[in-house]
């Protein structure tokens, strides 16, 4: 399987800043699967990330796992402190401040709290500067582009890196054979992009569109699932176990394109 | 081996087996010899793997092997993890050998345990 992808370099050019970010195939296969398009999961994804709530020790759901897995990504050790507010310092501390004190106030809701977070959040973006986002677009590839939000341009600019990393990081944990395989094994540590992915999935936000397509393949499927939780009782090792399931979902995935392929080209010709 | 049972029917076991003129110690003979892991794993596909597949269930239900037992299953396990396949086997020669190497694992473990647990 082709899970390459264009490594970026995190120094500073204008042609690395907002280029594409090649999708690997596990989360491609993952999105097929679950009838969502990558476009709208990274969308989405883009848009729960909150710097409201990296800095709030409440749990707000999808935001708090979008939020976590920007905060969980591999920072390099030595990371130095980072430059982005070294112009403005005084005034960054203090939207920071007005911030912490919007989340410790006990007499507003988690609504009001996010809704009078973003002027703060605005203000600091006015401040930062961007040497790592340069439009508030990215483009997927030739005809696909997503939105960059504000939050999202923050944590790229004060962590100095260009917004695909992000994307990468996020993309390379959802992997639908690997989630199974730690499940069956009864390994439960959290990852953040997976259960962000897992609430997409669930109809969160409602991206894919009710139903899923096809529903006879789907049944089979589940059929066929649950039959190899069974047969791969036994196996106790992860990679073992997850090249099991990582067929089951590749056969499914293949069946759905061909049924897909099909469907539209007979619309076509009809 | 023969062995005696005594077991409840329930009424609607008991119906259908009345309705369609089973022996229900026959239809418990036929379920018990394919209720076999060597057998199932020889070919996970075939016809007659729900016996298997419904003996796997029960293990998973009520008799997963605590971690503190895992030690001791180890080994067994992962020799019988060698042997499971996802993929269709394709001839008879090949399934006869899973079969009797799956049966040859079940077997060392079974004296294994029995040895440990005599101890």
């Amino acid at each position: 399987m082709d899970v390459n992808m264009k490594k970026y370099s995190n120094k500073r050019t204008n042609d690395e800043v907002c280029t594409a970010t090649t999708i690997p195939f596990e989360f491609k296969m993952a999105c097929t699967i679950y009838n969502m398009s990558p476009k709208d999961v990274l969308q989405c994804f883009i848009d729960h990330v909150s710097f409201y709530d990296s800095l709030s020790q409440r749990f707000n759901g999808p935001y708090s796992y979008a939020t976590n897995v920007l905060i969980s990504y591999p920072y390099e050790e030595n990371e130095k402190i980072s430059k982005a507010f070294s112009r403005n310092r005084d005034h960054a501390i203090k939207c920071i401040r007005g911030l912490l004190n919007l989340i410790m106030d006990p007499n507003l809701t988690e609504e009001q709290r996010r809704k009078k977070s973003l002027p703060i959040i605005s203000e600091l973006h006015k401040i930062t500067p961007n040497n790592y986002i340069k439009t508030n677009e990215l483009k997927l590839d030739k005809n696909t582009t997503l939105r960059l939000t504000l939050d999202f341009r923050l944590f790229c600019e004060i962590h100095e890196l260009v917004p695909a990393k992000y994307l990468e990081h996020f993309m390379a944990n959802i992997s639908l054979s690997d989630i199974s395989a730690r499940n069956s094994l009864g390994m439960t540590e959290l990852n953040y992009a997976v259960a962000f992915f897992s609430a997409l999935s669930d109809g969160y936000k409602n991206i894919n569109e009710g139903n899923l397509p096809h529903p006879d393949l789907h049944f089979n499927f589940i059929d066929r699932m649950q039959e190899m939780h069974l047969r791969a009782l036994f196996i106790r090792n992860l990679d073992q176990k997850k090249q099991m399931y990582q067929e089951v979902y590749y056969s499914h995935y293949l069946k759905l394109i061909k049924r897909s392929e099909n469907y539209y080209g007979n619309s076509v010709n009809n | 081996m023969e062995t005696q049972l005594t077991i409840n029917l329930p009424e609607d076991f008991r119906i259908l087996c009345d309705i369609f003129q089973i022996k229900p110690e026959v239809f418990i003979q036929k379920f018990l010899e394919t209720a076999s892991l060597p057998y199932y794993y020889s070919d996970p596909d075939c016809e007659n793997r729900w016996a298997a597949l419904f003996l796997l269930k029960y293990l998973k239900t009520y008799h997963m092997i605590s971690n503190e037992d895992f030690s001791m299953h180890q080994p067994f396990l992962d020799q019988l993890a060698s042997i499971i396949s996802i993929k269709a086997v394709e001839t008879v020669e090949e399934q006869n050998e899973i079969e009797i190497r799956g049966r040859n694992i079940i077997k060392k473990w079974h004296e294994h345990l029995s040895t440990k647990r005599a101890i």
